[in-house]
């Protein structure tokens, strides 16, 4: 446990230069890694929360207008570029729901953000590979900022619903999945409007509370100002991404 | 445990309605369920898992000649799909900010439900990963899951250095790169790049939970109606090859 906690930040470089360099990049010593980190801050800028929360809200503005900007970063030179170490601005819990590609509403391009998606953006530790996803996002890769992004009428909420108002069980892990949102639905229950977009807003910002209370890793350098995590919500038709925690 | 068992698609059909145009849904009777499913099978989108692989495979190949359509990313498939989706294919990806599906595909909006997280790993206790492919498949009707590695993935490259010298990573990454060891292990005494063979183990490994999972991925896959293949994706040329 005291091993785990004093765990530094250069091992992490390590494996984060390793997934640009290879397995012999392990003989290597500590000049290489200082060249490493370098080479990953070439490309994207390194910014804060706020600033890459921005660049995100501007991708999407772009989006909804029907314009493709982000093609630009879609390339064969930026493929390239990226290639040797990645370095997002950005760590996107989403929906694995086919309209809700990060990518593409929010237009950016290859190496950009750091994409977790999973049925109805779930955060749960027993999940941890979506839990250890994200902390490898923000403490070995160094993105500022995590959003849990919703979307209006998200199926797995649709079903924690369902479940919770007719008891119907589904098979195998996707009624895991539903038994994980169903807090969120009984919190939203009594609010005036829609349940099924309150139960879709109650559930990222249920997400968003774990994450600033997640040991030993989120909360710390949520504490610290080094990450930020925000809840947004997309909208399927208008394509608009409102931030709602 | 009975009811889980016998769930009918039409039952999910529902629920991916409901997802579509709102609780109410819910409430209306089964004819519009019928349309809806017929409108379902209008759509141009392939019919076997077969072509769905084919249709997958010559995605990656425009991406890969820099020929690439940037399909389905208009305002008006957006209108369009945000009544219903129906992706044809079902990914396990890299979270990794290099391994987008919908770029290395060349496909567009509702085309491809997509499963993200370190390493592609896959593990019942996981069930958010495991629950949401088995929702692809059940309820959207996606007829090919793909579990797609890529090259110098940090997540198995930990797994490397965790089965080589005992490292103990920070909270839950350690759990996924417990997760990818028995990988490496199957491949530590082969000839050739360790990382590369384990990152191609990793994915085999992946696909054969994924074919032996019951009790829905492991049916679909015997009755033909899923195919489940496993890929790498080449960081550097954009190919994508399918490894098992």
């Amino acid at each position: 446990m005291s091993k785990n906690s004093s765990f530094s930040r250069r091992k992490f470089i390590q494996i984060a230069g390793l997934s640009t360099l290879g397995a012999g990049f392990l003989d290597l010593g500590d000049g290489l890694l200082s060249i490493t980190k370098v080479a990953a801050s070439t490309t994207n800028p390194v910014i804060n929360g706020e600033e890459a929360l921005k660049k995100l809200m501007e991708g999407n503005r772009t989006y909804v207008q029907g314009l493709k900007t982000g093609e630009l970063r879609r390339t064969e030179e930026r493929r390239r570029e990226v290639a040797p170490g990645q370095n997002p601005f950005a760590v996107i819990l989403a929906c694995a729901d086919s309209r809700v590609a990060p990518e593409i509403i929010f237009n950016q391009g290859i190496g950009d953000l750091f994409v977790v998606r999973v049925a109805g953006n779930i955060v749960n530790p027993t999940n941890y590979g979506i839990l250890g996803s994200i902390e490898f996002g923000v403490k070995a890769l160094g993105a500022p900022l995590i959003m849990v992004l919703g979307h209006d009428s998200c199926g797995a909420v649709a079903g924690a619903i369902q479940a919770l108002e007719t008891g119907v069980k589904f098979p195998g892990s996707i009624q895991n999945i539903v038994t994980t949102i169903q807090p969120a639905v009984v919190k939203a229950k009594n609010q005036p409007g829609d349940l099924l977009h309150n139960s879709i807003i109650s559930n990222v910002k249920l997400g968003v509370n774990k994450f600033n209370n997640s040991q030993p890793i989120i909360a710390n350098m949520v504490k610290e100002g080094k990450v930020k995590v925000v809840g947004g919500n997309y909208d399927l038709k208008t394509g608009v991404v409102e931030i709602v925690a | 445990m009975q009811d889980s068992k016998f769930i009918s698609r039409r039952n999910f059909v529902r629920v991916s309605g409901a997802a579509a145009i709102g609780a109410s849904f819910i409430k209306f009777g089964d004819d519009l369920l019928l349309v809806r499913e017929a409108s379902a099978e209008q759509a141009s989108k392939p019919k076997t898992p077969v072509e769905a692989l084919k249709k997958l495979m010559e995605g990656n190949r425009r991406f890969v000649d820099s020929l690439k359509k940037s399909p389905r990313r208009t305002v008006e498939v957006r209108k369009e799909v945000a009544q219903e989706q129906t992706p044809f294919a079902a990914i396990l990806a890299c979270a990794d900010s290099r391994v987008a599906p919908e770029i290395i595909f060349d496909q567009g909006i509702g085309d491809l439900f997509v499963v993200r997280v370190a390493g592609n790993v896959v593990n019942p206790s996981n069930y958010g990963v495991l629950g949401s492919l088995e929702f692809g498949v059940l309820a959207l009707g996606a007829s090919v899951i793909m579990v797609l590695g890529h090259s110098r993935c940090g997540a198995v490259a930990g797994a490397i250095e965790g089965v080589q010298k005992g490292t103990e990573f920070p909270g839950s990454i350690n759990n996924i790169v417990n997760t990818i060891g028995p990988a490496v292990e199957a491949v530590k005494d082969e000839p050739g790049d360790l990382l590369d063979n384990s990152i191609v183990s990793n994915v085999k490994l992946g696909v054969d939970k994924l074919k032996g999972s019951v009790p829905v991925l492991a049916d679909k896959v015997r009755e033909g109606k899923v195919k489940i293949v496993g890929a790498n994706y080449d960081l550097f040329t954009g190919e994508v090859k399918i490894v098992t």
